[in-house]
């Protein structure tokens, strides 16, 4: 565990000074969120031809093998299982309401629930509530740095690819399986396959739609994923900061981006 | 002290129907709470024909929405760089997409609600925001907010906002970076609107 820390607070460490360091003062972009859009491009219409030749092709495969009941036994039973991280997380947050009601969830779903294969948590007024390492550093007020688009992975930032990395090593099927190579690789493996399969087979469709209506999809999804991360709330923030979604909406808009 | 509570009292009813004269919240909320159920009652889950559907769809949507204020916005700087002919054929062309769009999208909502979770406050004059949650079959509702203009004693829908995100906003980014990266410029965005309807 202590190697796993040391790893954590390492990437932390240089994630946050590197997103510092990057935060648009380098240069001078045309949109100053995306100083890097010529390489985020490139890589965006890699993901792009992955998701629909090999991606989405499993997702139809695991859609046409399944019934939606039990696709919803099998992501109620991976959610279950990043409960645990959801809690720490909101315990680092300081929130510890949520993280009790999160604690609350994983105790109720996993024995009442099956396994988690069940959501049953809902009946005694535990509500699915996630959060994330990426959330917690938003509310400890560390930037988000420029945008960056992940091979794979899609849109992100230094702050969000901490908070992917750190919510994975902190992950119980990867913590309880590290100590064994032999069971690593039969559960961790298939584990993380079945993450990515689900969340394909369930984002397909709008992802779709969303491709087939814009007319720059690459603008689309990184106003989108932006204007999401904006949302995350610094907790020294003042309180008269407004909501980030109401921005001046008015007859006579001025010339800056409004983003 | 019966006149200091006096006195605060009526400088709290002042500034409370100040802030009501500036925009009645609870009016705008019913009129999202209307606009909502006729589109779930006459539209998702009416016996009607597709057809139908689309003309009803259509009619509730230039009746609830301000698609001329959200044009001129969602085109930014271009608008004014814009012709009249040019201005006038985007607006028609994006409302026809988002009528064509939205009515699909809306289609698959049958089985789901609006759940109404009261209003707050916009910055912008005369708009409020109507909170409200979507429970799905699985994991968390989502939240959708809708951003309501008053002008002349009637409400127009200005905006929507899901999970944090502005509707008006990513299509203002989309197509200022399409006609930014597009020689073709607005008659280009135009054309390629059109090829989605």
């Amino acid at each position: 565990m202590t190697k796993h820390l040391r790893l954590a607070v390492g990437l932390v460490a240089i994630l946050m000074t590197s997103a510092c360091a990057f935060d648009g003062r380098l240069s001078r972009p045309e949109n100053k969120a995306d100083p890097y859009e010529n390489f985020n491009r490139k890589v965006f219409a890699f993901n792009e031809s992955f998701y629909d030749n090999v991606m989405f092709p499993i997702a139809k495969g695991y859609r046409k093998v399944t019934t939606p009941f039990v696709r919803e036994r099998v992501s109620s039973f991976l959610a279950n299982v990043k409960e645990p991280v959801s809690a720490a997380n909101y315990l680092l947050q300081l929130k510890f309401v949520p993280a009790l009601k999160s604690v609350g969830r994983f105790v109720v779903n996993t024995t009442m629930g099956l396994g988690g294969m069940f959501d049953v948590a809902p009946g005694w007024k535990l509500e699915r509530k996630d959060t994330s390492f990426n959330e917690t550093l938003a509310s400890w007020c560390v930037v988000e740095g420029p945008y960056i688009v992940l091979p794979f992975l899609g849109a992100s930032s230094p702050r969000s690819l901490t908070g992917t990395v750190v919510d994975a090593v902190a992950d119980p099927i990867y913590w309880m399986t590290y100590q064994d190579a032999n069971i690593s690789a039969k559960v961790s493996y298939p584990y993380t396959a079945m993450g990515y399969i689900a969340f394909a087979e369930a984002y397909q469709d709008i992802y779709n739609d969303l491709k087939q209506n814009s007319v720059d999809f690459y603008s689309t999804l990184r106003s989108a994923y932006i204007q999401k991360q904006k949302g995350y709330k610094c907790r020294f923030a003042p309180e008269a900061e407004g909501e980030s979604y109401d921005f001046d909406f008015d007859e006579d808009f001025d010339e800056t981006d409004a983003e | 002290m019966k006149k200091v509570f006096l006195t605060l009292a009526a400088t709290v009813l002042f500034f409370s129907t100040s802030v009501r004269a500036e925009v009645d919240a609870k009016a705008a909320e019913k009129f999202v709470e209307d606009v909502t159920h006729e589109g779930i009652e006459q539209i998702v889950n009416a016996n009607v024909s597709l057809a139908e559907k689309d003309a009803r769809f259509a009619a509730l949507f230039n009746k609830a929405f301000d698609l001329d204020f959200i044009g001129q916005f969602v085109l930014g700087r271009n608008w004014r760089a814009a012709t009249p002919e040019q201005r006038k054929e985007f607006i028609s062309v994006y409302r026809q997409l988002n009528i064509s769009t939205w009515s699909k999208r809306f289609d698959e909502f049958k089985g789901k609600k609006f759940v109404f979770k009261g209003t707050s406050p916009s910055t912008s004059k005369g708009q409020v925001f109507v909170n409200t949650i979507v429970p799905m079959d699985q994991g968390e509702p989502a939240k959708v907010l809708w951003r309501v203009r008053e002008k002349a004693g009637s409400y127009k829908i200005v905006d929507i906002v899901i999970e944090n995100v502005s509707l008006a906003i990513t299509a203002r980014n989309e197509y200022t970076s399409f006609i930014k990266n597009n020689p073709g410029g607005i008659d280009a965005l135009i054309a390629n609107l059109k090829s989605k309807i």
